[in-house]
């Protein structure tokens, strides 16, 4: 497989760096932006794709941030390797689903990528670990900076950068946090937290984007409005949230410690019990786990067990990555299977270390 | 004309009341048209239908240029895509879509965004506008484009006197144009 090295390791933005809490898992910035002289996907003909990637390609190969990045179209690519990147956050389901010359460039440490040919012609992302969501903003408008210098973008003094959907029109740019919140679902507050985030036009989906569930009480809070706020602004509206969510998580952690210290002692050793011993996971199951455990990390319960390990956990058992790192096709079942021993495995590894 | 409620005011709003199947035309001031809406606003079934055409020369030109562009019966120049089938995939087909369908795009994007002007980030080093003469009175500060949206939102919201008096701007900033070039 030609992802063999990347399925090894986890994307950099998954190490834990500025996680202390264990709270903000990492923070995402995007931009969209499109070639001033080509039509959008919906009208775009195949000959006009390779030459949107030729741009792209020439003008990433001259920047300093993308220099040495990696290319893969998706026509060299099987389902199940498109699946994989998927999985590691550096494609969508659309870019990989979708008919057409698309491809995805990105560098060694999975921290900037830009697919190209997906509803914009460009999108770029940044990603960074923790709550370090300047550094991640900093880093994609230093490479949006340095691609725009050499291609000609679609852009309107007016209304700014112009995008497929007028859903992105503006800024282009979503921001967004990933944040594990188990103490405001297990209090039932998550409710009332998501209606105030809805009201500050800031929306809430799971892990892996629009439809998707929020498994393992993992959360996407990202900015819904790109017109008429700067970047700037929009960062520092979810920097402030972001604050208030691990605010309200720490006191409804700290209710939990006063008025359920063993109940919550009990559902952290369980799901430590279970990881440790079992033989088949869900995928669902093993979210619920990993999300009790993790929260037993951050209550200082489980110790030596760092956010890094859990992240990498997450990332290496989700099927397409179980698939090629078994090296062949999995049915649901083996999947559980194999899911349970690599769980098991290298929860050993690092207790017994 | 004097208008046709209060015989008072100087009529600058035309209303078209359907009584039945009837239709009937009637010269409104601003005030009285303002009544006029209201009433119509609290009887459960409107009988009579304002319709913003006033009187004035240009109000009608501009207001007429504006329910046409309502229409968006033209395809995008750029890639031949209709505001209809736009509407269908909820996608444009290439950046002058953007110009092709214009207000009602615009108006869109209010809706989405809550705003429909650009904050934040250009393709280049903006160029320093700080050098631009600081003497030009505040009309001529405004472009176009700025007071024909106020204009659309004072139609949208029935204010009638607003739109008269930003017709009026619009025009003499059109006089200006034509004079500077």
């Amino acid at each position: 497989m030609k992802l063999d090295s990347l399925i090894r390791t986890a994307p950099s933005w998954m190490s834990g760096a500025d996680d202390a809490d264990g709270i903000v898992l990492s923070c995402r910035a995007r931009l969209a932006r499109n070639l001033a002289n080509y039509p959008f996907a919906t009208r775009i003909t195949r000959p006009q794709q390779q030459q949107v990637i030729d741009e792209v390609l020439a003008a990433a190969k001259s920047s300093r941030s993308m220099s040495t990045a990696t290319y893969f179209g998706m026509s060299v690519l099987d389902g199940d390797e498109r699946r994989v990147l998927v999985e590691r956050h550096l494609i969508s389901p659309t870019l990989a689903d979708e008919k057409g010359e698309r491809g995805v460039l990105f560098n060694q440490d999975e921290s900037l990528s830009v697919m190209i040919n997906e509803e914009d012609h460009l999108r770029l992302q940044a990603i960074s670990p923790g709550t370090r969501g300047r550094e991640a903003f900093t880093a994609i408008c230093a490479l949006d900076d340095e691609l725009l210098a050499a291609i000609d973008c679609a852009h309107d003094s007016r209304l700014g950068f112009l995008t497929a959907c007028p859903t992105n029109t503006g800024t282009g740019l979503r921001l967004s946090v990933l944040i594990h919140l188990p103490a405001l679902v297990l209090t039932e507050d998550m409710e009332r937290v998501l209606q105030g985030l809805g009201q500050l036009s800031f929306t809430v989906r799971g892990m892996y984007g629009e439809g998707s569930n929020a498994a393992g009480n993992l959360f996407q809070i990202s900015n819904q409005a790109t017109l008429g706020a700067s970047e700037e602004s929009i960062l520092e509206e979810l920097i402030r949230i972001t604050e208030q969510l691990v605010g309200f998580e720490r006191e409804a952690q700290d209710s939990l410690r006063q008025e359920a210290r063993g109940q919550v002692e009990d559902k952290v050793w369980r799901a430590f019990g279970l990881l440790s011993q079992a033989r088949i996971l869900t995928s669902q199951e093993f979210m619920n786990l990993l999300s009790a455990v993790r929260l037993g990390c951050t209550l200082g319960l489980v110790t030596g067990v760092p956010s890094s390990f859990l992240n990498h956990l997450m990332i290496a058992t989700q099927p397409s990555h179980l698939r090629a790192d078994a090296g062949r096709g999995l049915t649901p079942a083996e999947r559980d299977l194999r899911r349970a021993e690599i769980v098991r495995n290298k929860l050993s590894e690092v207790t017994n270390s | 004309m004097i208008c046709d409620a209060c015989k008072e005011q100087e009529a600058t709003i035309e209303f078209t009341a359907v009584v039945g199947d009837e239709k009937k035309t009637m010269h409104l001031c601003p005030q009285c048209s303002k009544k006029e809406s209201e009433k119509q606003a609290e009887s459960p079934t409107p009988k009579v239908k304002p319709s913003p055409v006033a009187s004035i020369k240009k109000v009608n030109v501009v207001i007429g240029q504006l329910t046409a562009s309502e229409a968006q019966k033209d395809p995008c120049p750029g890639c031949g895509m209709t505001y209809e089938e736009f509407r269908k995939i909820g996608r444009l087909g290439c950046s002058q879509c953007y110009d092709a369908f214009g207000r009602s795009l615009r108006r869109l994007l209010k809706r989405i965004h809550g705003s429909d002007a650009h904050v934040g980030r250009g393709p280049r080093p903006l160029e320093d506008k700080a050098r631009a003469p600081a003497t030009a009175p505040e009309e001529t500060s405004q472009d176009l484009e700025d007071l024909r949206q106020a204009l659309d939102a004072a139609v949208d919201a029935e204010e009638y006197e607003r739109a008269a008096e930003l017709r009026d701007r619009i025009a003499r900033q059109q006089e200006r144009d034509v004079s500077e070039t």
